[in-house]
């Protein structure tokens, strides 16, 4: 009998296990793929999302419920491309660290909380070039651009980021975080949005691509925080 | 005398910022600040000498990324043990003959550790050992692990300063303010109480807390009061100038040096014995800090004159 709220607090604790276990079982019942993910998965990655921003969970515990929905995810992938339901396509983000930036410990829980709340990542990793930026974008057909940085020297180069996308005339939103920045550091360089943390950062994608809010409740409320 | 013996005396002065003096000094962005050690050795030197002319009696060695593992990302790897050891020997050269306290600097490895991540903890133990043998080596008077934010990886840093000898292992967390109150913890949820009750046990001689986000020298005296009111050992701050903030494309610390002084009576009041400072600080505000934590001596004097 599926719960999803059991699914939900497994992936709220980290059990990588039980998550991929109860993914499995729920669509062996027949249940909707899209059901699984949203209910299942997605709502399970919102709450750790929103107690991380609030300070009452911290990065391991949302380490560990990442890597958790992805056990879900490896077991819904499959039949997400090959099922044929009419679905919209995943909104893509393009993220990377910036050039002289070898820091991606907050690039990286951007991209999974992103990823649980159902964007497409395709991480550059570190030390990411302006022309790297743009030509992934351009490949991925991206959304949202979003780049990190640790340093006060580096920060800057976002700055040529921005000139450099502008100038090709690329169609995409802009977004940093990290750190040293701000919303004012944001506003300087000409970027579209800055968020202060990875769970206002998700929701800082979601309002810029005019994310439908997918998740359903409910099975969520059961979750209580730690 | 021992840090620790001078530290039962009266309160020292730390040092103040070094990757930020290093760029105004010509390091470009995300260059390898420690192979400076080698390669730029009078530059490190004249920022040391700074600071013990501003009043410091302690400078940590330029090694905050001088692990393997950081080094290997700016592909200087191969010189670990050279770049660790130039670095202790050009901050003791700064004093100048001169009374002070060498601390060799380890920072964070800049990654993450199994299960989390994907370093594995044999490489990090591997990494801080071979550091922390260079540092000792060189005739370091401490190690301090700093910058910490995890309790795994503060453990590592630990052990290896304790099994290279080092004659003092001073610990040192990172902690940001929280969302919605004034409270802190480090990134990966490390309290105040939690970590210094953590260092006792491992065998720290000074308990620290330096950089962070939000954390001004008033926080920092609330950090310094929660460590003091968990453990006896002394305890080190060093506080950013502020944080960071853009003009004309330029990255600048704003807290001003007067600003920076202001807290160092609370913070010694708090139970601080080594005071100095982080990111975006400058000699101007160690001398600052100096003048208010010795307002009965003069500063400035001390160092590199014979």
């Amino acid at each position: 009998m599926t719960d999803y709220a059991v699914m939900n607090q497994h992936l709220f604790e980290g059990n990588h296990q039980q998550v991929k276990g109860a993914t499995e079982a729920t669509l062996a019942e027949g249940r909707p793929v899209l059901e699984v993910l949203n209910e299942g998965l997605i709502a399970g990655m919102a709450v750790i999302g929103e107690d991380f921003k609030h300070n009452r969970v911290f990065v391991p515990e949302v380490l560990l419920a990442a890597r958790a929905m992805k056990a879900g995810l490896a077991v819904i992938q499959p039949l997400l491309i090959g099922d044929g339901t009419p679905q919209e396509a995943a909104k893509v983000i393009v993220m990377g660290t910036v050039k002289g930036d070898l820091h991606d410990i907050g690039k990286n829980l951007v991209g999974m909380l992103a990823e649980g709340a159902g964007f497409q990542i395709v991480d550059l990793g570190t030390n990411t070039s302006a022309r790297s930026f743009i030509e992934a974008v351009e490949a991925h057909d991206a959304a949202i651009l979003g780049m990190s940085a640790l340093l006060t020297t580096t920060m800057v180069y976002m700055k040529t980021v921005v000139d450099e996308v502008r100038a090709a005339g690329l169609e995409i939103r802009i977004c940093v975080g990290g750190a040293p920045l701000s919303q004012e550091f944001a506003d300087e360089i000409g970027a579209d949005g800055y968020a202060a943390d990875a769970s206002s950062a998700v929701e800082l994608f979601k309002r810029l691509t005019a994310w439908p809010e997918r998740a359903a409740t409910g099975s969520s409320k059961a979750i209580s925080a730690r | 005398m021992t840090l620790v013996e001078a530290l039962a005396q009266r309160a020292l002065i730390g040092d103040g910022a070094m990757g930020t003096q290093l760029q105004l000094a010509g390091l470009p962005p995300g260059g390898c600040g420690e192979a400076w050690n080698l390669d730029r050795p009078d530059r490190v030197l004249a920022i040391h000498r700074a600071y013990v002319e501003a009043g410091a009696d302690c400078l940590t060695t330029n090694t905050f990324g001088g692990c393997r593992i950081s080094l290997a990302r700016h592909r200087e790897g191969a010189r670990t043990t050279a770049i660790n050891q130039a670095a202790a020997t050009i901050a003791r050269e700064a004093f100048g003959g001169h009374p002070g306290f060498v601390i060799g600097d380890i920072g964070p490895f800049g990654g993450l550790m199994e299960p989390l991540g994907d370093i594995a903890i044999a490489d990090v133990e591997a990494a801080f050992t071979e550091q922390a043998e260079a540092l000792v080596g060189a005739g370091v008077d401490a190690i301090i692990v700093e910058t910490q934010t995890a309790l795994e990886e503060l453990e590592i840093g630990i052990a290896a300063a304790r099994a290279a000898g080092a004659e003092v292992v001073i610990g040192s967390m990172a902690f940001d303010r929280m969302f919605d109150s004034d409270d802190v913890r480090t990134m990966m949820g490390v309290s105040p109480e939690q970590a210094a009750r953590f260092m006792v046990d491992r065998g720290a001689g000074v308990v620290g807390t330096n950089c962070g986000t939000g954390v001004n020298m008033l926080i920092a005296t609330s950090i310094v009061a929660r460590y003091r009111a968990v453990c006896d050992l002394p305890i080190m701050v060093q506080a950013n100038a502020g944080q960071p903030v853009l003009e004309q494309m330029q990255t600048v610390y704003k807290q001003t040096p007067a600003e920076m002084a202001d807290g160092v009576a609370g913070v010694l009041a708090a139970g601080a014995r080594i005071v100095g400072a982080c990111c975006g600080s400058t000699p101007s505000h160690i001398r600052a800090v100096a003048a208010a934590a010795r307002p009965d001596t003069r500063t400035g004097e001390r160092g590199v004159s014979p």
